[in-house]
């Protein structure tokens, strides 16, 4: 659902410098994603964007704590005006099954 | 009987050494060869491609792994390709080996992939040079990972990639996304080599089994699918 204030775009093209804050959920969850794959600190695919009620929701699963910090760092860095909740979380790495599959 | 353990996207870096190898202890009695399934690296640097090779080197098994998109980042592959063949493993990108083991000869040909989906649902090589470039790397990539598999003269044949060969192991992640995630030229490269096991990476959030049109089974290996050092499949009696 994306909603936008009647007169609030003067032509078909956002408005340039508008802040992203004030833009579709949806381009703003995809300006999320974008800056975790591209960041340097993150370089990250695998997290998935949502923004509900004004707060971006980061859900996905990461190798390591500090990487899933970077996460919710790079994530606010990317849009500052809105509040950012991190369901990411570390995978677990089990000891191997001592059970294998027969094929 | 040969025992093929495989795990992929372990992402590994300086910030999470170690997190494999205590589990890999001892791997030895539980296979005879481990398959690494690509992104063995987060940013494809080298302080984390050392960090790979200390945790996956002198296992006392065969080490045989292709890299993935991740290892490709900072277009230092065949850098990160020497340290670990220096470190005695085996990095295939359209080529093959065969490993004689006490169950007999293994032959493993291994690819990266490349995307461009599925039967029905994937790109063409047609229009603008970008779509063709885009279509033309994932198709050279198989056919060579192909040819690679037919030429090995070996008892069982598996192909191993990052990208998913088929849609089955995707399931769970978003199906917009499954251009980006493999194709179905990996697929029919190994069914045309009958490979009797295809494994992958890459879908962290897909799932673990699935097979080829031909009927081959496949197994997406990414260590967030399977929350394990590595899984163990038995090829023959
Ligand atoms: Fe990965
Ligand atoms: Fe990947």
């Amino acid at each position: 659902m994306t909603s936008r204030e009647p007169g609030k775009h003067t032509g078909a093209q956002p408005a340039a410098g508008q802040p992203l804050e004030d833009q579709p959920p949806d381009y703003i969850a995809a300006q999320v994603e974008r800056a975790l794959a591209r960041d340097p600190r993150t370089h990250e695919l695998g997290v998935r964007a949502e923004v509900a009620d004004g707060v971006v929701i980061l859900r996905g699963q990461v190798a390591g704590e500090e990487r899933r910090q970077l996460i919710g760092e790079v994530a606010r860095d990317a849009v500052p005006g809105l509040a950012a909740r991190n369901e990411v979380s570390v995978t677990e790495v089990l000891p191997p099954e001592p059970q294998e599959e027969h094929l | 009987m040969i025992r093929v353990a495989a795990v992929g996207d372990v992402h590994l870096g300086p910030d999470v050494r170690g997190r494999i190898r205590p589990h890999l202890s001892g791997i030895g009695e539980h296979a005879d060869v481990l398959l690494l399934a690509g992104d063995l690296t987060q940013h494809g640097t080298m302080d984390e491609i050392e960090v790979v090779a200390t945790e996956f080197r002198d296992l006392g098994v065969p080490v045989v792994a292709v890299l993935g998109n991740h290892d490709y980042q900072c277009d230092m592959e065949e850098e990160i390709t020497a340290v670990l063949r220096d470190a005695g493993m085996t990095v295939l990108e359209g080529s093959g080996i065969v490993l004689s083991l006490p169950g007999g000869r293994l032959g493993v040909a291994g690819s990266k992939g490349f995307g461009g989906g599925f039967p029905g649902r994937g790109g063409s090589e047609f229009g603008e040079p970008e779509m063709k470039a885009f279509v033309r790397h994932s198709r050279r990539l198989a056919t060579a990972m192909g040819e690679a598999l037919c030429g090995l003269d070996a008892d069982y044949r598996v192909a191993l990639t990052h990208y998913a060969p088929v849609a089955d192991t995707l399931e769970g992640e978003p199906c917009e996304i499954y251009p980006f995630l493999g194709s179905y030229f990996l697929a029919e490269a190994a069914d045309n080599a009958e490979a009797d096991l295809l494994v992958h990476g890459h879908a962290h959030a897909g799932s673990e089994c699935g097979k080829t049109p031909g009927g081959a089974p496949v197994r997406n290996v990414a260590l967030p699918v399977l929350h394990r050092a590595y899984a163990v499949y038995c090829l023959g009696e």
